[in-house]
């Protein structure tokens, strides 16, 4: 009888062993797979010029300033035009929907979408989920690559004592 | 004046947080200390310092409660602490709301996010967003769970599983929760002290946040912290059950009520934020996978994998060591979001090395508190005794899958969190894990998952037979086939990730409805009324029932609204109509109105379903001057047949205005469902509470 017991005592751990090692092999592998084809990159202006031309499939991020007076609305009257710039380099942006709430010419914007063949980024998404002293993190370092941060700090503390 | 008056309250919680944790440790100290507050001749028994070693249990409850089971019986004795713990938490807590409320800012808190022209409910809310406010609530949370803790395991109902240590453990459990009581205070001293004044206050504060400023944003963070605070018991009883090396029914029993409270309170946490996601117009979306979103469902996600393993371990006493594992990890997490959300580690890089103090203390604290009690439990977990043996197709068995596919699932959730940064860390790449991973990685496991959530239920303790189990789902099978049919007929074109979603929801719908009729009507009555079955199922039933229907209505809205969205961007003047769906918005045009501190650009749309009107709806742009900043409130519409969500944008150069409508079919199923889950939950704890008291009654009569 304890013979019995303990040897099905074994066969329930090694079950359970099995089975929990099974699951955290299949959910590795899972994950290692998602990394590669769904995680989204980021690119500065710069580098996306750089990388050009870009796969329209590959959905990136693009992060820059908005370009002041670069702002309009094109003749359906619900898609909005607009250029990002790290100040080395600009790329052009079109968008169909509502901007967010923070979205401002001159302030930091990131975009999500895609590069068309044209060299428009086509962006399905512009986020904005932040609040209101934001300067996305990745917009704030590829300034800081392109070497314009002190001046853009400079021009916002401006603005914040005005 | 007040201000310095909860300074001093917070000081004293963590004097009295740490004096709990060494006055209930069976440390053999206290016995003495307490001998000694209690001024009572005692003979001290030889016990060791060797106190937390299993052979304490031996010597344990001989010596330690002989002085004093004499003054338990007289009640009042255990709640000293835990109630002068409550009172300082309720003093620091007041002295902080006061402080908002008559707007002080001479604290750079208060002037970091309230102004004089903030709305009162505001202000009071804005003292839960910061920091430190957050921290304070937390304590108060945590003294309320610990009285409340103190008088369910001394108070009077004897519970069914008693036993000779009960003592010990009780005194290990209200003594790690002291402990972690103090480290949190400790750590709200040290990181964010929200008491601290500067010498020359400014005329006016900076005001708050105005996404925050909504009464559903403020909602959630009670229930936050009840839930986190919740979990702080199932870690110290579970803790407690560790160093005894007894994890029982009896700890299974008392933790019932916590596991199941912490799930409703984190649960409403986090359908309060998709909720109020959804009606922000600038998310628009109900779930976005960021980080204080995944920082609330981490937790969630372990709590309802120990809701599971609870009633395993309180049926058969199987699964000691994973339930103990979770019961840790469950704050672990939890303990962790906060850490997350709080810290700026999303921010730029160099700035968050630059900030020494970014709740480093909170951090240390969560390392040295898990560090142990992992330590604990990795030399504890073989020796906490012999498991009764199950087979593969059992509920034991499917109980232990369930719970491992939901850690798998916070495991993702996790690592998909914190990838980013650990990638920006290591080589500085900026990358962004979003929705897509999740679902490629969340679907192949929530799948299987669901599909056993349908049958689990039905399964017998011990062991099954396969035949049994397939003339049980038999017309859970058929019908839930026969709505996968018909919906793959009457929508042809419909791809194949929302068919399964809409069929597993249709499996766990059926199979919860058929196993409730069976139980029902096809069980012997006994020359009874039906209905006495139906008592004789018991509150947990169905409450389990109802929150597996809950989810099964939450999923079959998710995937349809996400299918059959529509959206219409148009750029609209006043009197012109909008086709979405069954529905037909007017747009009226523009109002310019002033709310409490802001000034509202509100529109007005009168909603037509076939020609009929049915509503208004006012979708607003709001400008909050303090800050400078803009929010969009969108205008909602809960119908029969799906959510009309319309929200409006900037005036273009042709005079129109840019208004987006989207009509989400099916989309109040979502709503329902959370609301059924979380009722569910209530259920149970409700009448937990009721069958307590009125056991009591008869007890004492």
């Amino acid at each position: 009888m304890s013979l019995s017991r303990a040897k099905a005592r074994k066969r329930q751990r090694m079950y359970i062993i099995g089975a929990a090692l099974l699951a955290v092999a299949g959910a590795a592998a899972l994950i290692l797979t998602a990394f590669e084809d769904s995680v989204v990159f980021f690119f500065s202006p710069t580098e996306i010029i750089e990388k050009s031309p870009i796969d329209p499939d590959q959905r990136l991020r693009i992060g820059g300033l908005v370009v002041e007076g670069s702002v309009q609305k094109l003749q359906d009257g619900k898609t909005i035009a607009f250029a990002v710039t790290d100040m080395a380099q600009t790329v052009p942006i079109s968008y169909s929907g509502i901007l967010p709430d923070l979205f401002r010419e001159g302030q930091g914007v990131v975009a999500e979408g895609h590069m068309s063949s044209d060299g428009t980024f086509v962006a399905s998404e512009v986020l904005a989920k932040h609040d209101e002293n934001y300067m996305p993190p990745e917009v704030a370092e590829s300034l800081k690559k392109s070497g314009y941060w002190e001046e853009i700090e400079a021009k916002n503390a401006e603005q914040m004592r005005n | 004046m007040l201000a310095e008056l909860g300074h001093f309250a917070l000081l004293l919680i963590v004097v009295t947080g740490f004096g709990q944790a060494v006055l209930f440790s069976p440390l053999w100290l206290r016995s003495s200390i307490r001998a000694t507050l209690q001024g009572r001749p005692t003979v001290l028994a030889a016990t060791g310092p060797n106190g937390i070693t299993p052979e304490f249990n031996v010597t344990g409850p001989v010596s330690a409660p002989l002085p004093f089971d004499s003054q338990i019986s007289r009640p009042g004795h255990y709640l000293v602490l835990p109630a002068g713990l409550l009172l300082m938490a309720i003093v620091a807590q007041a002295a902080l709301l006061h402080a908002f409320i008559v707007s002080d800012f001479s604290l750079p808190i208060v002037a970091n996010v309230s102004h004089s022209s903030t709305p009162l409910l505001f202000r009071i809310g804005a003292a839960f967003t910061p920091d430190g406010g957050a921290m304070i609530l937390w304590l108060l949370a945590a003294s309320l769970v610990n009285v409340v803790l103190a008088m369910q395991l001394f108070g009077a109902g004897q519970s069914t599983y008693g036993q000779d240590d009960d003592r010990t453990l009780f005194y290990n459990a209200m003594s790690v929760l002291g402990l972690l009581v103090g480290v949190l205070g400790l750590a709200t001293l040290i990181d964010a002290d929200p008491f601290l004044r500067v010498a020359v206050a400014p005329l006016d504060g900076r005001g708050m946040n105005p996404q925050s400023q909504d009464v559903l944003r403020v909602l959630r963070e009670p229930f936050l912290y009840l839930g986190l605070a919740g979990l702080m018991v199932i870690y110290a009883l579970t803790l407690s059950g560790l160093l005894g090396c007894k994890f029982d029914r009896r700890i299974a029993e008392t933790l019932r009520f916590w596991v199941i409270a912490s799930w409703v309170a984190l649960g409403a946490a986090i359908a309060i934020n998709a909720y109020r996601s959804y009606s922000q117009q600038a998310w628009g979306n109900w779930w976005y996978w960021d980080t204080a979103e995944n920082s609330l469902l981490l937790p969630w996600l372990l709590t309802t994998a120990l809701v599971h393993c609870r009633a395993v371990l309180e049926k058969t006493e199987t699964l000691k060591g994973w339930t103990a594992f979770l019961g840790l990890s469950a704050l672990a997490v939890g303990w962790f979001g906060v850490y997350l959300t709080r810290s700026d580690l999303f921010g730029p890089l160099n700035e968050t090395l630059m900030k020494p103090n970014d709740s480093i203390a909170l951090l240390v604290g969560f390392c040295a508190i898990f560090a142990g009690s992992y330590y604990l439990f990795w030399r504890r977990g073989d020796e906490l005794g012999e498991p009764r043996p199950f087979e593969l197709l059992s509920r034991e068995s499917s109980m232990f899958i369930n719970s491992v596919m939901l850690a798998l699932i916070a495991a993702v959730v996790l690592i998909g969190t914190i990838y980013p940064l650990v990638l920006r860390w290591l080589d500085g790449e900026n990358i962004t894990v979003g929705g897509p991973f999740y679902v490629e990685v969340l679907v192949p496991i929530v799948v299987p998952l669901l599909f056993l959530m349908g049958f689990a239920p039905t399964l017998r303790w011990r062991q099954d037979e396969m035949w049994m189990i397939g003339r049980r789902m038999k017309l859970a099978a058929i019908l839930s086939i026969i709505i996968v049919l018909f919906v793959s007929i009457r929508f042809i074109d419909l791809s194949p990730a929302p068919l399964i979603g809409i069929g597993l929801a249709g499996w766990i719908l059926t199979a919860s409805l058929s196993d409730l009729w069976a139980r029902l009507w096809r069980q012997p009555d006994h020359g009874e009324s039906k209905y006495r079955n139906l008592q004789l199922l018991g509150p947990r039933y169905l409450s389990m029932t109802l929150a597996h229907i809950g989810l099964a209505v939450m999923l079959a809205g998710g995937a349809a609204s996400s299918v059959w969205e529509e959206q219409v961007v148009v750029s609209a003047r006043a009197g012109q109509s909008i086709q979405a769906g069954p529905y037909n918005l007017q747009y009226e045009g523009v109002a310019l109105l002033a709310g409490e501190n802001y000034a509202t650009r509100q529109a007005t749309f009168i909603l037509y379903r076939h020609a009929l009107p049915v509503t208004e709806l006012f979708p607003e742009i709001r400008y909050y001057p303090i800050r400078g900043v803009e929010t969009r409130e969108a205008g909602i519409w809960h119908g029969r047949d799906g959510d009309l969500h319309v929200s409006i944008g900037d005036r273009g150069d042709d005079g129109g205005r840019v208004v987006s409508v989207r009509f989400l079919p099916m989309m109040p199923w979502v709503w329902a469902g959370m609301i059924l889950m979380l009722t569910g939950g209530t259920i149970s704890i409700l009448t937990r509470i009721f069958l307590r008291f009125q056991k009591n009654g008869v007890s004492a009569s």
